[in-house]
């Protein structure tokens, strides 16, 4: 037999064909090759366990084989015409020629059905390879809106998105990415809405992936942002929550799904989005201002304050009232290390304690965060070793950080970088540090949408959205999309 | 398209202007209303110089042959760099000596150009963004101060009386043209401008009479007549608020804010300036070859104790009119070039 290859036709003779995919598929332990006689004509139907279910395909593969058998024969045409024509079986239904395709199919959960004399396969999607059930979210967690998140099937995702967007204007295109793992990825998009343009970019983008496999968004990250790795921020979002999803792509956005993480791509994706939650849009328009403003200050609290206290104790005690001043020294006077260097060690410690509380099972993720917090906390304040004020401002930044799960490695950065620039500078530090990062987030842009919109460039209609949030009348009435930002 | 819009051309330009109020270095008892009148008038000179190149640019393509090309790059990059070399040891130099035991002049010399040069390669729209979404937060903050300071103003302390007052406007007049660094920014960001410049500048020159009217009058109210020394950390001296005791931090914050935004004009225009004459545009390497050499070349100053602030009003002034003067009568030169050469005249669509 000549070398084979993912291009090699499919033999007509049914036993030469079992021996190249076998061959082809390396003896792999888990391919299952059922081989039967029908109408006297002698076929052979192979899938990879886990793939399938085999309850399933007794039900709709065999049992519908079986019923086109009876006491006459046929040629393997007629056969393959009946198994065509008049064996349902699945509304997923395709053929394959190639050893490459039949082991694309195989592997996305098809069974393939060989019959002797045909030079193709029937392919049956019978797809059951055990997937997690729809969830609740973990991260983007709201009140009054749905508890529904993302999987990490492709095809559960898909649903998620079409049920709440009952438009024939929603389309999906599927591409493969990664060399070796040929991972499903969907572009979502609502024809109309979104910029052709940026689309065939995107599409563009995506297909010049050279990785051999794709496991997570992260992985097609790079590939989507130009410059990713000087950029503080990302330019591509991403959300657990199919409503937020679809929120984004009726303002024109582009969704990316990835097979095996339940997270979805949106892109562009704009500062102020990170200060988004689909909750202001249950809430009363005021309400809504309101909470933009809680988060724009726990922002600026999360990032700035630990690096600003520094400075202003350190290097600019004069600006603080006599009685702080004096409460301030007394709790920095009883502590065995200075100022800047108790403020490091805390905030590495609390990004230690952040980290083990990810890692570690819920059960006990909750007692080390008592321990830590509580516990090691209070014992190191009582002991002299970091002072009572620092432990309120660690306090309010910590929770201020939690506000915009959007910005959590950002803001860890950059509060970092504000406490060195406060610590060894003071004011003049941390006006170089904001300066420095304000320059970084202005200069994004992706697909010609700068990263700053709709604040610079200032965008009349938009910056409601980004301060608060419009009626929906006014929303109605609004029919703007985010290439508008161009 | 790599443009900037008029809005955020003009806030780097305010940036720039506040920048130069808070260096401004006063004459000893210089009068405060004379200053706010020179400031006035200043403002109107601008107006007559600014908004006919604005209109010029606006309609009409500024065409130069090759080594015109040539000779103005070289000379808006010397410009330039003399007025980034200025601006840096004039502001490093007021943080020594008015924070001497924080601030070493040595060690922020060493350090502001690199600086800049990172805020440079973010690119024009890049720090033209930056500064429309830092002014509103610097304008804020000197607001609240502002309103802080009230108890301290006194309109009775603000004195009309000058022994010399024709000397004295002339005097204050060139001081303040020599502050003026945003003659040459305005000129060279102009071609830049996404449409109507003559926006940019109605809006950064009326948005500098009102800031210079009104600083200059709080700090002849607070302080009287002008003494010597720079007014801004003066005028710091002078705050007790409710929330901040003293705003000196919060005055040297702003102006480091608008001494990065301005340099990192200045320093975006000096590389791409240079790139220009010697036909490189590769600015990942041109930015810090350009910063290196000039922190090299001021730090060779500082330890030799050559003071540049005695030149630093004859180079601005002359710098920034010299530039202004170039975008009005390039035209002029264009239609010659052009008559000798037999080619149409380029319109704008």
């Amino acid at each position: 037999m000549n070398e084979i290859n993912e291009h090699t036709p499919l033999s007509p003779k049914l036993s030469e064909t079992l021996v190249m995919i076998t061959k082809f598929f390396g003896n792999t332990a888990d391919l299952s090759v059922m081989r039967f006689t029908l109408r006297g004509v002698k076929c052979a139907a192979v899938s990879v366990e886990g793939m399938v279910s085999s309850e399933i395909v007794g039900e709709l593969v065999y049992k519908p084989l079986m019923s086109l058998e009876n006491e006459t024969t046929a040629t393997p045409t007629e056969l393959k015409k009946l198994l065509t024509e008049n064996a349902l079986m699945s509304s997923d239904r395709t053929a394959a020629r190639t050893l490459g395709s039949c082991a694309e199919l195989v592997f996305a959960g098809f069974v393939l059905v060989f019959t002797d004399g045909a030079d193709s396969a029937e392919a049956v999607g019978i797809q059951g390879y055990p997937t997690k059930a729809v969830a609740e979210p973990t991260a983007e967690n709201d009140l009054l809106s749905s508890q529904e998140a993302f999987t990490e099937a492709v095809r559960t995702n898909i649903s998620l998105v079409r049920r709440r967007l009952r438009t024939p204007k929603l389309r999906f295109e599927l591409i493969k990415c990664g060399k070796l793992s040929g991972t499903e990825t969907a572009i979502a998009y609502i024809e109309g809405k979104t910029d052709p343009k940026m689309l065939r970019e995107l599409k563009k983008r995506l297909k010049s992936v050279e990785l051999d496999s794709v496991l997570g968004p992260a992985f097609l990250l790079p590939f989507l942002e130009k410059q990713s790795d000087k950029l503080l921020f990302s330019e591509v979002g991403t959300t657990e929550r199919p409503d937020m999803l679809c929120a984004d792509l009726i303002q024109g956005r582009i969704g990316i799904l990835i097979d095996g993480a339940p997270f979805a791509l949106v892109c562009p994706y704009l500062f102020a989005q990170g200060f988004e939650s689909i909750d202001d849009y249950a809430a009363k328009t005021y309400f809504a201002v309101f909470l933009k403003f809680i988060r724009c200050l726990s922002f600026l609290l999360a990032a700035a304050f630990p690096g600003v206290y520094v400075a202003a104790v350190n290097f600019a005690p004069e600006m603080l009232n006599m009685k702080l001043l004096l409460s301030l020294a007394a709790g920095e006077r009883s502590t065995m290390l200075s100022l800047f260097t108790e403020m490091l060690i805390v905030m590495l410690l609390l990004e230690v304690l952040r980290e083990a509380s990810i890692r570690l099972p819920h059960a006990i993720g909750t007692a080390v965060s008592i321990a830590g917090g509580l516990i090691i906390g209070d014992a190191a304040v009582k002991s002299g070793l970091i002072s009572s004020p620092l432990m309120i401002v660690v306090g309010i930044t910590a929770t201020a950080s939690y506000v915009l799960p959007a910005f959590a490695q950002q803001l860890s950065f950059i509060r970092l970088m504000f406490i060195l620039a406060g610590g060894f500078a003071g004011f003049f530090g941390i006006s170089v540090c904001a300066v420095m990062i304000t320059a970084n987030i202005c200069s994004q842009s992706l697909a010609g949408i700068p990263y700053t919109s709709p604040l610079s460039p200032f965008r009349k209609k938009r910056i409601m959205n980004v301060t608060g949030r419009k009626n929906f009348a006014a929303l109605a009435r609004d029919k703007t999309t985010v290439s508008e930002f161009r | 398209m790599n443009r900037i819009s008029s809005y955020q051309a003009a806030a780097l330009l305010i940036v720039s202007r506040l920048l130069a109020l808070s260096l401004y270095l006063p004459r000893p008892h210089e009068n405060p209303a004379i200053t706010c009148v020179c400031a006035v008038l200043l403002c109107g000179l601008k107006w007559l110089l600014l908004m006919p190149a604005a209109q010029l640019v606006s309609r009409k393509r500024l065409f130069t042959s090759r080594t015109s090309a040539a000779v103005l790059s070289a000379v808006t990059a010397l410009g330039a760099a003399v007025l980034l070399i200025m601006l840096t040891e004039h502001f490093s130099a007021l943080l020594g000596s008015f924070h001497p035991e924080r601030y070493s002049r040595f060690g922020i010399t060493a350090v502001l150009l690199f600086i800049c040069a990172y805020v440079a390669s973010m690119g024009r729209q890049g720090l033209a963004r930056t500064a429309s979404i830092i002014l509103p937060v610097i304008l804020g903050v000197m607001a609240l101060i502002f309103i802080e300071m009230r108890g301290a103003m006194l309109p009775d302390r603000l004195n009309f009386f000058a022994p010399d007052p024709e000397n004295a406007v002339v005097s204050t007049f060139l001081r303040l043209l020599g502050g003026s660094v945003d003659l040459l920014l305005c000129a060279c960001l102009m071609p830049l401008i996404d449409c109507r410049p003559t926006r940019t500048v109605g809006v950064y020159l009326t948005a500098d009479a009102l800031m210079s009217l009104g600083f200059f009058l709080m700090a002849g109210s607070v302080l009287g007549s002008f003494s010597t020394g720079n007014l801004w950390f003066t005028l710091s001296c002078c705050t007790h608020g409710a929330v901040i005791d003293r705003s000196g931090a919060v005055f040297l914050a702003v102006m480091t804010v608008c001494e990065l935004l301005t340099c990192s004009a200045l320093m975006l225009i000096t590389s791409r300036a240079v790139g220009h004459f010697f036909r490189r545009t590769h600015q990942s390497t041109l930015l810090p070859v350009t910063a290196a050499v000039l922190t090299v070349l001021m730090l060779a100053m500082l330890s030799r104790n050559i003071n540049v602030q005695e030149y630093a009003e004859k180079f601005t002034s002359s710098i920034g009119t010299a530039a202004v003067m170039t975008m009005l009568f390039s035209p002029l030169y264009t239609r010659k070039y052009l008559r000798t050469n037999n080619c149409e005249y380029p319109r704008k669509a």
